[in-house]
């Protein structure tokens, strides 16, 4: 069995600029009728000459469309009927009459009969053309492999051509490499009449396709197999675009796993959820559970819930882009920092899906707690320790209000005692006793907060509010080193977000310095100037400045390096503590000196934002 | 001057307490205690003020904080001495060490009271003090009158008083001063009389007060 599968292209040919075969085909059609019509018109043998038109139809069938074919068939029934008329008349009942019937029927049924095989025809050829337009190579051969069609698409893939392939061994030819054994698959094929699988195979240049190869048996009159017809689809790009996705999804999970970082997509308003393993490892998800936003809610930390349900909440609002951080926790009471960012994605009027990436953050969360922790357990040891350079400024701080406590006292008992007691007095006594008792508790308390290990809050607060604290706990021990201290406030308020403690603890730490300088270098006439304004970049600055002997260009760069210091019983953490705590506020703290002259520390800090003032 | 309103006191004289304090607290409970035992006080905020009030002509005394602004008491002490002013002073403080309660005392501090102290040792430092000071002025007093007398005798009185004191009979200084007896008697008599002498005794006590007879 052959079949021609090179495109017959009827249509396309009339770009060229002579006649064409087919229309000298068709003038050769024209032609033979016109002579037949002639002879048959003229001569005046009695057969049916008019018969002869079947040649012209048959010619016709091969040049014309069905239209056109019929348009002829009755063309050469009319010349029929011109040449019979004019030369018989319209008698009937001579036996010329007969002839032109036969003529007549002759054409018709030539007619019919050409007209049918041409529809056939036309079909198959069509279903040809289709066959040769697809890229898949279509490889008929005997029992022996001997190949004996091999289609356009066939040498488009291997590269041989039909007069090269055909004859050839199909195995020599291609050597294909197949999944399963070659016995197994002719068993299958000779069993059942099919036979499909992926098949390896060798083009003339060398290289490797891969083809899934569909075989079908077929089987002559005697039911003996003839031949095995298959066609070849190449898969090899397939097959790569498949391998690299698989390498890419490799790929990602590899990423995802090493990153902490899942994918997982929301279908809204379906709450349909899509999980990459990784979110599903940062879930603790089970590999078989198909999680839903109610799981999702199960494991977020009680704490962040809102949080959740606001981000949900957003989503169904058709927020473009979601972000949010929120804690897990787990069964077995871990707990752990995510960070996600989901972005919108279209799919329809009322569909959409949200695309998200969700990130495990608790180790990078945990060592920056631990960082902030330690920083804050460094803040506080310093702290006590100024408060211990402090501590005979501060005692003589609660000592005075309690010994007015006890003066008061005994003087009211003493008022109270007399011969006639002077009740005003005695009110007065116990007046001042009260107010006396808040001023030692409101300096106790003020230390307290100094000394209070606790973590570094976030509030807002009036820095003008944080200077007068610190003032208030280095008052004394300033007027008792005759240090004067001008404090101008350019502005009323000036808020700024941060620990108050913390923030306190730099201001007595530069009024300190300040102070300690001047009483190493015995300068006279000490003074301390604080001032604070608020800039026009939104940052609220602070000066203070001392008349001391000022600090030596080699000692400006290590200033706030931890354990550099000029003084003998110095830490040299201070300044440092005061440099940390500042960035750790989001401003920045530097100092400006002339020498002999005196220094000034200046800070930067931003000013509160206003959202929760 | 400038005083606390609730320290004036109706007494115009009688001793008085004087106290400099910084703390107006302080100042304002010890002012009510001193009241509180009919014992006139005023009180100052610094040094400064102290000294521009006028002597009171009455038995006085000085509560003194040693952490003064602007100076230390102690400093403050060791000028008042330097200027003559005896007046006796009770240091307080917030808290004392050894070294500045030697110096202190040293300096002539009645007491040195670390607050906070028991009003009892307070006003007893204070009520001694006063009693100090009192004596002080008294014998200050007589001494000047005492003075005063001795300066109306003339020259020969004194001559005579003089060796009188020393023991010599009449007779005795008349040949020392080539005077006759009779004549030394009178001066003797004048002198006796001019120093308000009640006896001969008396006069020898006053002689030494005022360092009479120590020329030979």
């Amino acid at each position: 069995m052959k079949i021609i599968t090179e495109p017959k292209v009827i249509t396309g040919t009339y770009s060229r600029p002579l006649l064409s075969f087919l229309q000298l085909k068709r003038l050769g059609a024209i032609a033979l009728s016109s002579t037949i019509f002639i002879v048959d018109l003229v001569s005046s043998i009695h057969v049916a000459i008019a018969v002869l038109y079947v040649a012209v139809i048959l010619i016709s069938v091969n040049i014309f469309p069905k239209k056109g074919v019929i348009l002829v068939s009755l063309v050469c029934i009319g010349l029929t009927l011109i040449a019979f008329v004019s030369e018989h008349g319209l008698d009937i009942y001579d036996d010329s009459f007969a002839r032109l019937l036969v003529s007549l029927s002759a054409i018709g049924i030539t007619t019919l009969l050409a007209l049918k095989n041409k529809a056939f025809s036309d079909e198959l050829q069509e279903q040809v053309r289709l066959l040769a337009q697809t890229h898949d190579a279509i490889i008929v051969r005997d029992m022996n492999h001997i190949i004996s069609t091999w289609s356009a698409g066939a040498e488009a893939l291997y590269g041989w051509t039909r007069e090269q392939a055909i004859g050839q061994d199909f195995r020599t030819l291609l050597a294909p490499q197949l999944m399963t054994s070659w016995d197994e698959m002719m068993t299958s094929l000779l069993e059942t009449g099919h036979w499909e699988g992926e098949v390896v195979e060798h083009c003339r240049d060398g290289a490797c396709v891969t083809v899934v190869s569909r075989c079908s048996l077929s089987r002559g009159e005697d039911n003996e197999p003839k031949a095995i017809l298959a066609t070849h689809n190449d898969i090899s790009a397939r097959k790569h675009a498949i391998d690299a996705l698989k390498r890419s999804e490799a790929f990602l999970a590899g990423a995802q796993w090493l990153s902490r970082t899942g994918s997982i997509g929301l279908k809204v308003p379906s709450g349909e959820m899509y999980w990459s393993d990784e979110a599903r490892r940062i879930f603790e998800f089970d590999i078989d559970e198909h999680p839903m936003l109610t799981s999702v809610l199960n494991r977020t930390h009680p704490d962040d819930l809102h949080l959740v349900k606001e981000a949900i909440k957003r989503a169904y609002q058709k927020e473009s882009r979601i972000k949010a951080e929120y804690r897990l926790l787990m069964a077995d009471g871990r707990v752990k920092y995510l960070q996600m960012l989901a972005q919108l994605m279209e799919d329809g009027p009322d569909d959409f899906e949200y695309i998200g990436a969700l990130m495990d953050v608790t180790d990078a969360k945990t060592s920056e707690e631990a960082l902030h922790r330690s920083q804050a357990e460094l803040a506080h040891v310093t702290r006590v320790a100024t408060l211990g350079e402090l501590a005979a400024s501060i005692a003589h701080e609660v000592n005075q209000p309690l010994a007015a406590v006890t003066t008061n006292g005994t003087a009211g008992l003493r008022w109270l005692n007399r011969e006639v007691p002077d009740i005003g007095e005695v009110r007065g006594a116990i007046e001042r006793m009260v107010s006396e008792t808040n001023r030692a508790s409101e300096v106790i308390r003020r230390i307290r907060a100094m000394s209070r290990k606790s973590q570094p809050q976030n509030v807002a607060l009036n820095f003008i509010e944080i200077i007068n604290e610190s003032v208030a706990l280095v008052e004394r021990e300033l007027k008792r080193n005759k240090i004067v201290l001008d404090l101008s406030y350019l502005n009323e308020v000036a808020e700024v977000d941060g620990d108050r403690v913390q923030l306190q603890q730099v201001i007595i730490n530069l009024l300190m310095n300040g102070m300690q300088a001047m009483i190493n270098a015995k300068t006279k006439n000490r003074t301390l100037h604080l001032s604070l304004k608020n800039s026009a970049m939104g940052e609220v600055l602070i000066e203070i400045q001392d008349n001391g002997p000022g600090i030596a260009p080699d000692q400006m760069s290590k200033l706030f390096e931890a354990f550099y210091t000029t003084k003998a019983e110095g830490m040299g953490m201070g300044l440092s503590i005061c440099k940390s705590i500042i960035e750790a506020h989001g401003g920045r703290i530097w100092a400006t000196s002339e020498q002999g002259e005196g220094a000034t520390f200046h800070l930067s800090l931003p000013v509160a934002r206003k959202e929760h003032l | 001057m400038s005083q606390d309103t609730a320290s004036q006191m109706p007494l115009d004289d009688g001793p008085i307490v004087f106290v400099v304090d910084d703390d107006e607290a302080v100042r304002v409970a010890l002012s009510s205690l001193f009241r509180s035992t009919d014992v006139r006080v005023e009180t100052f905020a610094t040094a400064a003020e102290f000294l521009q009030r006028p002597d009171p002509q009455a038995p006085c005394c000085l509560v003194l904080d040693v952490r003064l602004q602007g100076s230390s008491g102690l400093d403050f002490q060791r000028q008042l001495l330097d200027a003559n002013n005896n007046v006796p002073i009770i240091f307080i403080t917030g808290h004392g060490d050894i070294a500045m309660t030697v110096k202190a005392m040293k300096a002539g501090a009645v007491d040195f009271l670390v607050k906070p102290f028991r009003d009892q040792d307070l006003l007893d430092a204070v009520s001694a003090a006063l009693r100090a000071d009192g004596k002080r002025r008294e014998s200050d007093k007589q001494d000047s009158e005492m003075n005063a007398c001795y300066r109306t005798l003339t020259p020969r009185e004194r001559e005579v008083m003089a060796y009188a004191v020393k023991g010599l009979m009449n007779k005795q200084i008349a040949s020392e001063i080539c005077l006759s007896e009779v004549t030394v008697k009178i001066h003797r008599g004048h002198a006796m009389k001019k120093m308000q002498a009640k006896s001969f005794a008396d006069l020898v006590r006053m002689a030494e007060a005022l360092g009479i007879g120590v020329k030979h």
